[in-house]
């Protein structure tokens, strides 16, 4: 009964009257009871005299203040997306790595029949992508301090310094102010962005590029040409994709374009952009100088005496056609800005193998640093030649087993600077190496005083120094020396018999027997180049100004030194060696000129000089071993074959 | 007074990330359409005549058993939020106080099993040690009582201060709490007890 009463007294409000009555009945007996009651009051006395609460104005559900409101919605939705793109994010990450393959090769993308579109250069970084960890971890993180701290003002501060940095770093004019994600990219390089979206990071990449050249675009609309151009199909409609910075040139901005042409065949080319008005990492610049496609803009006009070939002159150009190259090869120098100055510019050299399977081209890795690549005309991927280095000129033996080029030797410089070049040679690929002591070059001689290709012969390489005339076997082997006491020599030029050698000798063409019989010499300008016929029987040489004032000319010798024809070829500056066909009849000479380069052949039956160039080509070319066909690349990427008509 | 800001900041985002939580409006009260029937206006009535009635009582219910009177606050417009959101069962409710009250009781568990949860961080750990025992310096009956109260567990400590402080009857208590009356006053019992030694240990 005890008990029961002492439960009940933890309840006492709830009794009913027969339990109250009983139990007042023992509390009047019982004091223990009576003490447990009173504790119990006492109990009841102090939870009631807790302090109470007053509501505060944001309990009213009527009243409760919007901002509040709508800070709590804010962060919920901001710490939502952020976690949702977040997400979405690793699910890429996941995807990608469950995709890649060990090693696997990357397709071509094709994205409208025709020609390939490289799968590098529809690889270029997505700026939504790139942006998106940035904007996520922003959400999530102000979002969730909004969430954590409602009361506070922490997050409109920290949300506020998050805006503002999102909006300095992807939305102009404001993105031009130092921001940490071009600081990221300026770091790590990688910078793209897509001209269609609605932001990007102008701290890196100054004004609109695209938009500059826009109206460049549209000039060639309904043209034709070479590359970005096609030579048989008139450009129908472009759409620019990316604007990136080029990766070894800061300085120049690519315009990644997708080039769509008549028959719906189409390419992608990364449009440059280069020389900005003040300096491309500037606080706000006003525009771009120059672009990538002015050469082509520019009007296609004859020189005096060297008419463009037309469809009855004897030497004249057939149908272009591309060459299917390896799309590796197609790539190479495709995006080298000094392929673009407005002025001569002598930047690249293609040469033919004596077999007609390859061809030798330099390409440039940044400044002063080039590599030299053998690029197959079959499905084989270009050889590189040797390591990057400054190379300056490059050529094939007659047997086409050995590479001979020149360079800049930093050593022979610090000997004597005026005698700063090497020669050196290296085995065509698919062939033994030249030395049995090395599979990479072999440096022939060094501290030569011209960068200028020496002679060479299936024996070896012929070059001047000493005031003597020597020759050097392939293999790195001692020197022979041909001539003796031959002051102010320099690119000798042996004929194809090695029995007599044209060289320059200050202003003059001297030529001599190697027994040091019949010497001939021949007043000029500057003989820059020469070349023997196939037989020969006739040495083409081109005679040019040092002044750099007046024409070039091709002047045509007999084998004893006598002059038989001599033609204006150019208005100034250097050309490549003269190119003989192999009948000896013809001469092909790439000549420099201003604003496009120009392809000019001289008929020696005829006694004419054409230019064979065609508009918007502004091409490099070599001439095929059997005199068909030209291989042209005009420094933007993809190689074409024209065929030669006579 | 106590303040565990910090653990109650994070047991509220744990609530915020919660995605049915991310969805709940925070006594944001839409206008309803007014039928013809007059329903809506007839909901909005009765609740709001509840929440005239209610939310002092229920803020300082939470008052008592959390002793945050920032979180009561919270926890009070969460209750009343989620009463909004089942306002359509108010007019068949035999007793509306309980079922606020439950609302309440099952929110303050709620939040007392999250900050359980978030205990293993050092920092909340801490702070969670200070909201069942509260400061040193305590001089008044009151406040003695109170922390003497706080270290009830839940199970006791929910129903003695709808008991004495909230003066719900035993059988709005076993209504609220979904248990039984028996084991309301059980339950009263053993609360009691438990207080008065807590109590005298102090």
């Amino acid at each position: 009964m005890t008990q029961h009463v002492h439960d009940q007294l933890a309840y006492d409000r709830d009794l009913t009257p027969d339990e109250r009555r009983a139990v007042d009945a023992h509390l009047a007996t019982c004091p223990e009871c009576r003490a447990i009651l009173a504790a119990y009051r006492r109990q009841d006395s102090a939870l009631a005299a807790m302090p109470a609460l007053r509501p505060s104005r944001a309990l009213n559900p009527r009243v409760l203040p919007f901002p509040r409101r709508a800070v709590a919605r804010l962060g919920d939705g901001l710490a939502l997306g952020g976690l949702a793109a977040l997400l979405w994010l690793f699910a890429l990450q996941v995807q990608s790595i469950s995709q890649a393959g060990p090693a696997q090769p990357r397709t071509p993308a094709m994205i409208e029949p025709g020609i390939v579109i490289p799968s590098t250069s529809l690889q270029l970084p997505s700026p939504w992508l790139a942006a998106l960890p940035w904007v996520a971890t922003a959400l999530l993180s102000v979002g969730g301090l909004f969430i954590l701290t409602r009361r506070s003002l922490i997050p409109t501060i920290i949300g506020g310094v998050a805006a503002t940095l999102l909006l300095i770093s992807f939305v102009p004019p404001l993105s031009a102010l130092p921001n940490p994600v071009g600081v990221y990219w300026r770091a790590t390089g990688g910078y793209a962005y897509d001209p269609r979206l609605p932001f990007k990071n102008s701290f890196l990449i100054a004004g609109s590029p695209e938009n500059q050249i826009r109206p460049y675009l549209d000039d060639l609309i309904g043209q034709t040409g070479l590359s970005p151009l096609d030579p048989n199909q008139p450009l129908r409609r472009y759409e620019i994709l990316r604007v990136g910075l080029h990766p070894d040139a800061p300085r120049t901005a690519l315009i990644t374009t997708h080039f769509v042409y008549a028959d719906g065949s189409s390419r992608v080319y990364p449009v440059p952009l280069f020389d900005p008005t003040v300096d491309v990492f500037g606080f706000w610049l006003g525009g771009w100088r120059a672009d990538g496609l002015q050469r082509l803009r520019s009007v296609h006009l004859a020189f005096p005496d060297q008419p463009f070939a037309g469809p009855q002159s004897s030497i004249r150009l057939g149908a272009v056609r591309r060459l299917n190259l390896q799309s590796a090869a197609n790539r190479l120098d495709e995006a080298n800005p000094s392929h673009w100055l407005w002025n001569s510019a002598r930047v690249n050299r293609l040469v033919y193998a004596p077999d007609g399977r390859a061809f030798l081209m330099a390409v440039e890795q940044k400044a002063g640093q080039r590599q030299l690549w053998v690029v197959s005309l079959n499905d084989e991927p270009p050889v590189a030649v040797g390591p990057v280095s400054d190379v300056r000129e490059y050529g094939w033996s007659l047997d086409g087993r050995t590479i001979v080029y020149t360079r800049f030797d930093p050593d022979a410089s610090a000997v004597d600077p005026t005698h700063p070049f090497a020669v050196l040679a290296v085995a065509a690929p698919g062939t033994a190496s030249v030395s049995a002591r090395s599979a990479g070059p072999v440096t022939l001689v060094t501290g030569l005083n011209t960068d200028q290709l020496p002679g060479l012969t299936a024996e070896g390489a012929w070059f001047f120094t000493n005031d003597a005339l020597w020759r050097a076997p392939y293999d790195g082997g001692q020197p022979t020396l041909i001539l003796q006491d031959v002051s102010s020599g320099r690119a000798p030029r042996p004929s194809v018999d090695s029995q007599r050698v044209a060289y320059t000798c200050g202003n003059a063409v001297c030529l001599v027997d190697v027994d040091s019989t019949n010497p001939s010499q021949v007043k000029g300008n500057l003989a820059d180049e020469m070349a023997w016929s196939p037989d020969g029987a006739q040495l083409a040489v081109i005679d040019r100004d040092p002044n750099n004032l007046s024409a070039v000319r091709l002047i045509v010798l007999s084998r004893a030194g006598e002059k038989r024809w001599e033609a204006p070829i150019a208005p100034r500056d250097v050309t490549d060696p003269p190119q003989w066909t192999p009948d000896g009849n013809a001469i092909f000479i790439q000549t420099f000129p201003q604003e496009g380069r120009r392809i000019i052949a001289a008929n020696l039956a005829t006694r004419e000089v054409l230019d064979l160039s065609r508009e918007h080509w502004d091409t490099y070319f070599t001439l095929a071993p059997d005199g068909r066909t030209l291989l042209l690349n005009n420094g933007r990427g993809d190689f074409w074959e024209v065929e030669v008509l006579r | 007074m106590i303040a565990p800001s910090v653990t109650n900041f994070i047991v509220r985002a744990s609530y915020s990330l919660d995605i049915l939580s991310m969805t709940r409006a925070r006594l944001i009260l839409p206008p309803l359409p007014v039928s013809a029937a007059g329903a809506p206006t007839h909901l909005r009535a009765l609740f709001e005549r509840l929440f005239a009635e209610y939310h002092t009582p229920i803020l300082n219910y939470l008052y008592r058993l959390l002793g945050d009177p920032a979180l009561a606050e919270d926890l009070t417009q969460e209750a009343f939020t989620r009463a909004w959101n089942a306002r359509r069962d108010l007019p068949g409710l035999d007793n509306p106080r309980a079922w606020l009250y439950r609302i309440a009781t099952n929110l303050a568990r709620d939040h007392v099993r999250r900050a359980r949860l978030l205990a293993w961080l050092p920092l909340l750990g801490k702070e969670l040690a200070l909201i069942e025992q509260g400061p040193e310096d305590v001089t008044t009956e009151s406040e003695q009582m109170r922390r003497a109260l706080l270290k009830l567990t839940q199970d006791y400590r929910v129903p003695l201060v709808l008991y004495t402080c909230q003066e719900l009857s035993v059988a709005e208590i076993a209504a609220t709490l979904g248990i039984s009356i028996d084991a309301v006053k059980q339950r009263l019992v053993r609360a009691r007890q438990q207080l008065r030694e807590a109590y005298e240990r102090q």
